[in-house]
């Protein structure tokens, strides 16, 4: 029995794990000590003496709700789900096949072929089609693949940004059939609802009101880490009375001389320029929805959103919907051109105790050039901090990243979980 | 099997008081105390007091954290030593400071002839919390109540003592405490704790209730207010938290002054004029009562939580 329970423990541990929750060999104990005490044919008992001692932190509580319903299942339902991703495995297979180009697959990773999977019948029929007719183009040699392969990519990534109900969360499988298919349930089977964790692209303007909601909650809760960590530089010092009064012993116990407790540290401000072309608006518009929270309690942020030029945002009256009606930039990101308007019209905002921060997925015109601009601010500012909504696996295939990289601490950030978290790992 | 087993031996150690119960009976003796509340909350509860470990609660204000504490202190029959925690608070408030006036005193009577008097011993202590829950004679209820507002200089320290319970004074060594305390802490999570912290803990998040639950709270702590009137009042708050987005969601506590306002008022049934001239209990940000009032306002929240019950204009 203790065996079958451990092992199930660890397992659940596991999928867990696999969503990022921190649970380690401690949890998984008192987990365990923990069953010893309830009535362990009891389902929500069950349930509450694993969420008590392995979760601690409210914002997991979602994730560990559907990990539990999806991995403590009867055993036709394990079954179901184990067929459920072999078919999903399968298929994926299918379409290695469907799209081959002069009978070798195409080089598309995972979370391409699930794209592709997840399109309505006529789209994939498009692309097919699309893909035997080249294949089968007259001089059409096998040095064309690569090209191939970059269009299809680059159709599937327009799919994805058209259409919102391609809701991925990349998780790693762990390579145990069952395992597997329970992080599979979990990703694909369910309605993603949680906000928090959802890649911020995916956030529906029926859904800003709730999504303002959570950001001033995340911000609050910054702002006073920040106010927390910085404070004492402004505060009047403190006696230490312990101290003092041990130095005036020597004087009859009259306090000639005053210890102080002191601690001395400035204040950050942020500089921060949000890439607004294409496909980045929305992580754009939920970034600067965060930072004009923030301004409410550190005032010195200066916003600027930039796509083939520069322009500076005042947070008053500052509104998302606003943001999506004037749409007055042309198409191509220019962080370059950003940049140099940047120290050029604006450098008074670049000091010693700025920290810079870029949100950009780097994809733009002048590379070479704005990395030149980077290092220079660089000399000039604390630290200069990327935001790439690109998942990291995806980095290497831009140049720009490595060439910018060289100059800042560049994070993966497309959900507000992860923007909070880069946020407060920098500033507190 | 299922029971909780407390020996408290006594100073002395003469005799084995035990209390013992089952997860059923730590659920009667909740409800003996008018706290309602299902498994979620009794689990986590039942789990730390068995495991020996502290109890971290979490949760929006209000939800009932505190609560807990006091009625565990009530169940177990024992001490509740509280340690409220604030910015700035540190380990001469929490743990034990000198008395330096009654110091000065000694060392000014003293001044003109060499005196082997320690100043720096037992006698010239002033016990704070953390002591005095160390050095109680019988297993204390120790409540660190809003850990989140101090820092993490703070937390480290209070993880320090929760590890062995036992504190050195330089001046006369260690103290180690007699009975370990149950301990519960309670944060609105302004700031996230240590992973180190966390760790030692059994963790439990309290939500908002049920309307269920919530009437039941109304019925236990309000009881004078009618039937009708207890559920028209908990689908209010539920609207109010659940349905237009507002910044601070009413808590139980702020339920309960509702329920008080509205029996001030002689209240018997639920109207738009009544709602309107005691809503200032509920919402008290601006921004959030804007929010109430561009949504529909009294109007449209009677027209929502209007259940069989009569729910007049007036
Ligand atoms: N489950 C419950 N049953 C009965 N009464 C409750 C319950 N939860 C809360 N209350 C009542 O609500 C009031 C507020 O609870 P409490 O002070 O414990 O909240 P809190 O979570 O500690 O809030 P804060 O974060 O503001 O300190 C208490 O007076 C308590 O009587
Ligand atoms: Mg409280």
């Amino acid at each position: 029995m203790i065996n079958y329970l451990e092992d199930h423990v660890a397992r659940f541990a596991q999928v867990l794990r696999s969503f990022g929750l921190p649970v380690g060999t401690s949890e998984m104990l008192d987990a365990l000590e923990a069953l010893k005490y309830i009535e362990l044919m009891d389902k929500s008992q069950f349930r509450a003496a694993l969420k008590a001692t392995l979760v601690k932190d409210p914002v997991h509580d979602a994730f560990f709700e559907n990990a539990f319903s999806a991995y403590f299942v009867d055993p036709d339902v394990r079954k179901e789900q184990v067929q459920g991703h072999q078919d999903h495995l399968a298929a994926r297979e299918e379409v290695k096949k469907e799209l081959e180009f002069q009978d070798t697959a195409l080089d598309l990773n995972e979370r391409y072929l699930d794209m592709y999977l997840q399109l309505p019948d006529m789209e994939q029929k498009r692309v097919k089609d699309f893909v035997s007719r080249t294949s089968e183009g007259k001089n059409v040699t096998s040095s064309f693949k690569p090209i191939l392969e970059k269009v299809i990519k680059g159709a599937l990534d327009y799919q994805k940004e058209r259409r919102k109900e391609l809701r991925l969360v990349p998780v790693e499988p762990v390579g145990e059939e069952e395992i597997d298919a329970v992080l599979h349930q979990i990703t694909v089977g369910n309605k993603e609802k949680d906000l928090l964790y959802r890649n911020m692209e995916y956030i529906d303007e029926s859904e800003y009101q709730e999504a303002r909601v959570l950001i001033r909650k995340l911000t609050r809760r910054l702002a006073s880490g920040i106010s927390r960590r910085y404070q004492h530089s402004s505060k009047i010092k403190r006696v230490d009375l312990r101290r003092s009064i041990r130095a005036g012993i020597r004087y009859g116990g009259t306090l000639m001389d005053l210890k102080y407790k002191q601690k001395k540290m400035q204040k950050p401000e942020i500089v921060i320029l949000c890439d607004i072309s294409g496909s980045m608006l929305k992580y754009s518009q939920f970034t600067l929805l965060f930072m004009q929270a923030l301004s409410e309690s550190l005032p010195r942020i200066n916003a600027f959103v930039f796509a083939d030029n520069l322009e500076k945002i005042d947070f008053m009256g500052f509104s998302v919907e606003q943001m999506t009606q004037s749409q007055i930039w042309g198409e191509g990101t220019n962080i370059n051109t950003a940049l140099k308007n940047l120290m050029g019209n604006h450098y008074q905002v670049l000091r010693k105790v700025s920290v810079l921060i870029v949100l950009s997925d780097t994809k733009s015109l002048q590379g070479e050039e704005a990395a030149k601009k980077l290092k220079e601010i660089k000399r000039r500012v604390k630290e200069i901090v990327w935001l790439n909504p690109l998942p990291k696996a995806d980095w290497s295939r831009y140049p720009t990243v490595s060439l910018f990289q060289k100059y800042c601490s560049m994070r993966e950030c497309s959900s507000l979980a992860q923007l909070s978290k880069v946020l407060t790992k920098h500033f507190i | 099997m299922n029971r909780i087993v407390f020996y408290s031996l006594s100073e002395e150690n003469r005799k084995d008081e035990i209390m013992d119960f089952t997860l059923e009976q730590l659920s009667e003796k909740f409800k003996e105390e008018n706290y309602i509340c299902g498994e979620e909350i009794l689990v986590p509860v039942y789990l730390a007091l068995q495991l020996k470990k502290p109890l971290l609660i979490a949760g929006a204000p209000g939800v009932g954290k505190t609560e807990i504490a006091k009625v565990l202190s009530k169940v177990l029959k024992t001490e509740l030593i509280r340690l409220q925690c604030y910015e700035g608070l540190d380990e001469n408030k929490a743990l034990y400071e000198w008395n330096y006036q009654k110091q000065l005193l000694y060392i000014q009577a003293n001044k003109d002839h060499d005196s082997a008097v320690d100043i720096f011993s037992r006698e010239y202590i002033l016990e704070r919390p953390l002591l005095k829950a160390i050095r109680a004679p019988k297993r204390v209820v120790l409540l660190v109540d809003e850990i989140d507002k101090t820092d993490a200089e703070f937390e480290a320290f209070l993880f320090e003592i929760l590890s062995d319970f036992q504190v050195s004074v330089p001046e006369f060594g260690t103290i180690k405490a007699n009975e370990i305390p149950v301990v519960v802490l309670t944060s609105n999570g302004e700031r996230d704790l240590s992973d180190g912290l966390k760790r030692r803990c059994i963790f439990l998040h309290i939500g908002f209730p049920s309307i269920e639950k919530e009437v039941e709270i109304i019925r236990r702590k309000a009881s004078a207010l009618g039937g009708e009137l207890t559920w028209q009042l908990a689908r209010s708050v539920a609207y109010l938290r659940n349905e237009i987005g507002l910044r601070k969601k009413p808590s139980i506590s702020e339920t309960l002054d509702w329920a008080q306002a509205l029996l001030a008022f002689n209240a018997d049934r639920m109207t738009e004029h009544l709602i309107e001239r005691t809503m200032n209990v509920l919402l008290k940000d601006q921004e959030d009562i804007e929010t109430f009032i561009n949504k529909g306002g009294a109007g449209e929240m009677l027209k929502r939580v209007k259940g069989r019950g009569k729910v007049e204009r007036d």
